[in-house]
């Protein structure tokens, strides 16, 4: 039982640094968006219709994405999760700029996604996740339901990671020389439904902690309406 | 037993197993000296620029990943003339995609025309079409190059006899 809860322990951390990575990745690339040079992606998209508008989309994504993920694995983080203050303005940030740059700009921009109209679905199906959650997410920790909130946020950060597994699908599809349109929709839905499958899964699991021992120190875990209120003063208002 | 005759038919076609064929209407490669040194000029001002810039570029990108291999094929045996009378000929860039390298004889693994265009032979210009437009081939590069003119890569229409 111990070895199994280390290498869960492991495998967390294993997820965690290659999201970050992924994230520090994305976002080191991104700076192209900002140079005077037409980046490749954008060279592929033009001619667009309103080619201004399009760009102003892409710079406010690839800035909103460089917060909220890396704003997401942060409050993921134990240390963060007990650190009430910090853990509600950190929350309040990411989900000002999922809700208000991430998701809009997003959504305009996957009417002109590669692969057309399925490409288009996939991506406006992850924002709608990541949207619902996300306000979601807020309410539930606005309402001290920490359990529920764990269980929204976690589709956030599910939806968010896509962002990187799906990068790293298209590498390995390419290595193989995968068709690069049938590669691209797969590398889309399947991480978009699969994150959100897994993310299901293991909120529906049974939490033996939970039910024997409830932790004082990881109030995400903790089954939050049996507790009182004074002890966990956790208020986003 | 028709089923079966049927099976039978569709196996031991010679169409079934052949082997697959250049792609349809595959353009004579360079053996006129035009054509090599269109196929020269369009390497050196396209095909090793670009080349040279996908080797220090990201590959965790949402954008097409650099490919293993290009090569240009020339779609002209002659060269057209555009309405200002200069002449040009058309060509196409196919990609070889994955860590394996391009086998001779193996077609399958090429996408072809992932970058069409013309070049000016006179005046050692390239330009690369992208939606309705031709543009420099600068613009492949990054740079942010206007649209070249509507003559540019369109053969001139002949003129036609006045009815009356």
């Amino acid at each position: 039982m111990r070895v199994r809860s280390w290498l869960l322990t492991a495998l967390r951390v294993l997820v965690l640094v290659a999201l970050a990575a992924g994230s520090a990745a994305i976002t080191a690339a991104s700076l192209a968006y900002f140079g005077e040079e037409l980046a490749p992606f954008v060279i592929e998209k033009l001619p667009l219709p309103l080619e201004d508008v399009w760009m102003a989309a892409l710079r406010i994504h690839v800035v909103a994405a460089s917060v909220c993920l890396p704003g997401c694995l942060l409050l993921s983080l134990g240390i963060v999760v007990r650190r009430r203050r910090f853990h509600r303005w950190l929350g309040r940030v990411t989900a000002a700029a999922v809700l208000l740059a991430l998701v809009p700009s997003g959504l305009y921009l996957s009417w002109f996604a590669k692969g057309g109209v399925p490409s288009t679905l996939g991506f406006m199906l992850s924002g709608a996740i990541v949207a619902t959650a996300m306000v979601q997410g807020v309410r539930t920790a606005r309402a001290r339901r920490l359990v529920e909130h764990r269980r929204w946020v976690l589709h956030v950060l599910a939806q968010l990671s896509v962002a990187v597994t799906s990068r790293a699908m298209l590498f390995a599809f390419d290595a193989a020389a995968v068709d690069e349109q049938l590669a691209y929709l797969v590398s889309l839905w399947v991480p978009v439904i699969g994150s959100f499958g897994l993310v299901e899964l293991l909120s529906n699991r049974p939490r033996n902690r939970t039910r024997t021992a409830p932790s004082t120190r990881r109030i995400h875990e903790a089954p939050v309406d049996a507790r009182p209120a004074p002890v966990l003063s956790y208020d986003l208002r | 037993m028709k089923r079966l005759s049927m099976l039978a038919l569709l196996l031991f076609s010679r169409t079934t197993f052949a082997e697959p064929t250049a792609a349809g209407g595959s353009p004579p490669d360079a053996k006129n000296p035009q054509a090599k040194t269109a196929q020269a000029l369009v390497s050196r001002d396209l095909i090793q620029p670009l080349a040279a810039k996908e080797s220090k570029r990201s590959r965790f990108s949402r954008a097409s990943l650099p490919v293993q291999a290009r090569r240009v094929r020339i779609l002209d045996e002659q060269p057209s003339k555009d309405a200002r009378g200069n002449a040009f000929v058309r060509f196409a860039v196919d990609a070889h995609h994955g860590f394996a390298a391009p086998v001779d004889g193996d077609e399958s693994r090429w996408q072809l025309a992932t970058i069409t265009g013309c070049a000016y032979l006179d005046r050692s210009q390239v330009f690369v079409k992208k939606g309705e437009e031709y543009r420099p081939a600068a613009f492949l590069l990054g740079k942010d190059v206007k649209a070249a003119a509507e003559t540019t890569c369109q053969p001139a229409q002949p003129q036609l006899a006045h009815a009356n």
